[in-house]
């Protein structure tokens, strides 16, 4: 029994030495190398950038905003911050970093999403992956020891955020960035298909909490920024009397239900490129209405 | 509770450390066996416990009857009680649906409609598999090659032996009963060579099933506007999803028992270096293949008799084997397909001309043995389109994609979507060449290089395993 612990400990041994290692070159292969590879990498290789208005939020607005439009249009310079699969956490520390590396607009929208207020664990940072390599930064660790769950295992299990995270900053992504393969800067991007099911629709809870909306805001208030909250479409949202509600008393401007033909969805909660379109002339009429 | 999950990693240590250490005794290391076994089944659903219980009291009292009984007739009652109790679970559990929906379709054919008001019966996980081992048990003390057990704890703690409850090995009572009878002492060599296995089976599992499983759900989800090649691609990937996933759950099954002092049969033997397919069925999912040989093939007549009753049994063996992966008309035409596969080989009787692995004493192929691989690995990949689609309709579809396809050689999947990348493309190669070069050994961790291959391995389990979207196990699903 004796020699069989002794080989595990030495096989544990080894596999925490590869850990460590592992964890070395990811860490410095995405600190080091230049070249854009997503949203979180272009704040941190920037900074004292201005603009008209930057969008915040989930797939609703990396999708959903066309801003190549918007400065096209209004003569504007605008910027698209969606990252798909982000929740109102993760944004909320994407504002932070923003202003933390003065990245300064007249306008931050941002796009909230119906379960952002009815999340079952806050600190969830399932969507939040291109933040782990930097997770040395004091506004990235004092964000995540506050929301992050899973915060010892993140921040100081080697690689384990690469492992646990494998599908955003796994090898995948570490080969393409070591391949050069940049995005575009503007980020918007459109998708194509469009929703096959008309019968598809999106129904509502009847429950929400505004607890990180208002952390959010107080934020803001000592910053002095000015946030614009707001909601994308969804395709045929039922149940929506109670958010509809919430939205009007938390001051969120919502498209909810602003679209209807399924020809401008890719599915129940996002537009295709032809969505993206209509929504974004919606968004540049009510800014002139409204805003 | 999954072999790749992370309340395993602390159940099998913790499990480890009582087993060896505070349940010295044979008798206390059996109980523990049994609550821990019924610990990690319940961590699933704990309500289908009750049929594993029942099952094993079933089994355990028709074994005792059987011995007390002399008379041939009411030994034959007994036994029958066992296959209709056994065969019954596993009617009303995984097939009830099933008949129900032809049923009602076979009458629609000729005009007369009937409205169903389905059963939502949920599967529980592992049925087929420990019927049928209780149901070998019944049998073999029915045909006296086994005494009947008279130690209840010993027994249930076989029926639910939680290395290989939920999918396999299928173990038969003649060899793994016994095991529990004995006092089980540490043996370094055998449990380092557990380690070992359930490594190797990992990087099957985490690293080439689900993988593989990514490309495999996108090109058989969207069959319909893939390219020739593509769906070629696909069909190769779940060729490697199935034997990874299965045989990398095997792997840590019968290392997992090994760390207790138990042997298990082994399940797969480098089943896609065959060169006909009945070799292949010789090294896949050994436990099953062998089960319905004995149970079923040989009781039928086997190889004996005409010709036509030797087809027969083949394609009774065949379809049925098909039929128990499944409540679908897909696993029947997989077993259909391969015993037309395997006819030619019946009726020139070189059914059983491929004996030993290839080159066994040389480290590459003839070139006619590498065609009769490419062959045989071929053959076996159209059979899995069946076994993978959802529909016989939607299978049939995509294997005429590929043919009537315009676009032949365009791999479509590739482009577009960053996150499809390349890395299967070199990661069942490494698989291949790591199985080829060590296939007289368990594993790639024995031999020449062991402790470079472990490295290696290691690091490709860090770097490519999918450790959240780690799916479950095809094989729990049957």
């Amino acid at each position: 029994m004796r020699n069989f612990f002794k080989y595990i400990i030495l096989r544990l041994v080894v596999l925490l030495l590869m850990l460590f290692l592992l964890d070395l070159l990811f860490t410095t292969i995405y600190a080091k190398k230049k070249g854009i590879r997503n949203k979180i990498e272009f704040v941190f290789q920037n900074s004292a950038k201005k603009y008209d208005y930057i969008f915040l939020g989930s797939s609703r607005v990396e999708y959903h905003v066309d801003t190549e439009l918007i400065d096209k249009s209004i003569q504007k310079k605008s910027l698209n911050m969606g990252i798909s699969g982000q929740d109102i956490t993760e944004t909320f520390l994407l504002l932070k970093l923003l202003i933390n590396k003065n990245f300064k607009a007249k306008k931050y929208f941002i796009q909230l999403d119906e379960s952002d207020f009815s999340l079952v664990n806050e600190k969830s940072f399932i969507g939040a992956s291109y933040f782990m390599p930097y997770v040395d930064n004091d506004e990235v660790k004092n964000h995540l020891e506050k929301y992050d769950d899973d915060f010892f295992l993140d921040t100081k299990t080697p690689f384990y955020r690469y492992m646990n995270y494998g599908y955003k900053i796994g090898y995948r992504e570490l080969l393409l960035k070591i391949n050069n393969k940049t995005r575009r800067e503007k980020f918007y991007i459109g998708l194509k298909p469009v929703l096959k099911d008309n019968k598809a629709s999106y129904l509502f809870k009847d429950k929400y909490n505004n607890h990180l909306l208002n952390e959010i805001k107080s934020f803001a208030k000592a910053k002095n920024l000015e946030l614009v909250f707001f909601t994308s479409p969804y395709y045929n949202p039922q149940k929506t009397a109670t958010y509809k509600k919430f939205a009007k008393n938390n001051n969120i401007k919502q498209y909810i239900d602003s679209i209807k033909n399924a020809k401008y969805f890719k599915d129940s909660s996002h537009l295709n490129y032809l969505g993206a379109r209509k929504f974004t002339e919606m968004f540049i009429r009510d800014f002139a209405l409204e805003f | 509770m999954l072999f790749n999950s992370f309340e395993f990693l602390l159940f099998l240590p913790t499990f480890f450390l009582f087993y060896w250490f505070l349940f010295k005794k044979l008798r206390a290391q059996n109980i523990l066996i049994l609550v821990s076994s019924y610990v990690f089944y319940g961590w699933w659903d704990w309500r289908f416990l009750i049929l594993i219980l029942i099952s094993t009291i079933v089994d355990y009292s028709i074994g005792i009857l059987l011995d007390k009984e002399k008379k041939n007739k009411k030994r034959k009652y007994l036994l029958w009680v066992s296959l209709i109790f056994n065969l019954g679970l596993l009617a009303f559990f995984k097939y009830f649906n099933f008949f129900i929906d032809n049923w009602i379709e076979a009458w629609s054919s000729v005009g007369v409609v009937m409205h169903k008001s389905s059963l939502n019966i949920i599967l529980p996980v592992g049925i087929s598999f420990y019927t049928f081992q209780t149901l070998s048990y019944s049998i073999d003390v029915y045909k006296n090659k086994l005494k009947p057990t008279k130690n209840f704890i010993a027994f249930a703690s076989f029926v639910s032996f939680f290395p290989q409850l939920v999918a396999g090995p299928i173990e038969r009572a003649t060899n793994l009963l016994p095991q529990f009878y004995k006092e089980r002492t540490f043996k370094y060599e055998l449990a380092v060579s557990g380690v070992k296995l359930i490594f190797w089976g990992l990087f099957k599992k985490i690293v080439i099933a689900d993988n593989c499983a990514i490309y495999v759900n996108e090109i058989f989800g969207t069959y319909h506007e893939q390219s020739s090649l593509t769906l070629i691609l696909g069909a190769v990937y779940f060729a490697f999803q199935i034997y990874g996933d299965f045989s990398g759950y095997s792997d840590i099954a019968i290392g997992t028992s090994r760390l207790f002092g138990f042997k298990l049969m082994r399940n797969f033997n480098y089943p896609y270096f065959s060169r006909d397919i009945a070799e292949f069925w010789r090294r896949w999912h050994i436990s099953l293949s062998t089960w319905f040989r004995d149970y079923v093939y040989i009781p039928l007549g086997g190889s004996r008799g005409s010709k036509w009753m030797q087809i027969r049994n083949v394609f009774i063996i065949f379809l049925v084997s098909g039929f128990w992966h499944g409540a679908n008309w897909t696993f029947v035409i997989w077993g259909g397909l391969n015993a037309l596969f395997f006819l030619p080989l019946l009726l020139t009787n070189n059914n059983r001309k491929h004996i030993n692995i290839s080159t066994q004493n040389r480290l590459l192929p003839s070139i006619k043995e590498v065609l009769q691989i490419i062959l045989t690995f071929s053959l076996t990949t159209i059979a899995w389109v069946f076994f993978r689609a959802n529909t016989v309709n939607e299978a049939v579809a995509y294997i005429l994609k590929i043919f009537g396809n315009q676009n032949l050689f365009h791999v479509d999947y590739l482009s577009g979507i960053e996150r499809y990348s390349f890395e299967i493309v070199f990661l069942i190669p490494i698989l291949c060449f790591f199985e080829w070069i060590y296939k007289k050994h368990e594993t790639p961790f024995e031999g020449k290089c062991k402790r470079v291959n472990e490295a290696v391995i290691l690091i490709l389990l860090l770097v490519f395993g999918q450790f959240t979207n780690h799916s479950s196990f095809i094989y729990f699903q049957f």
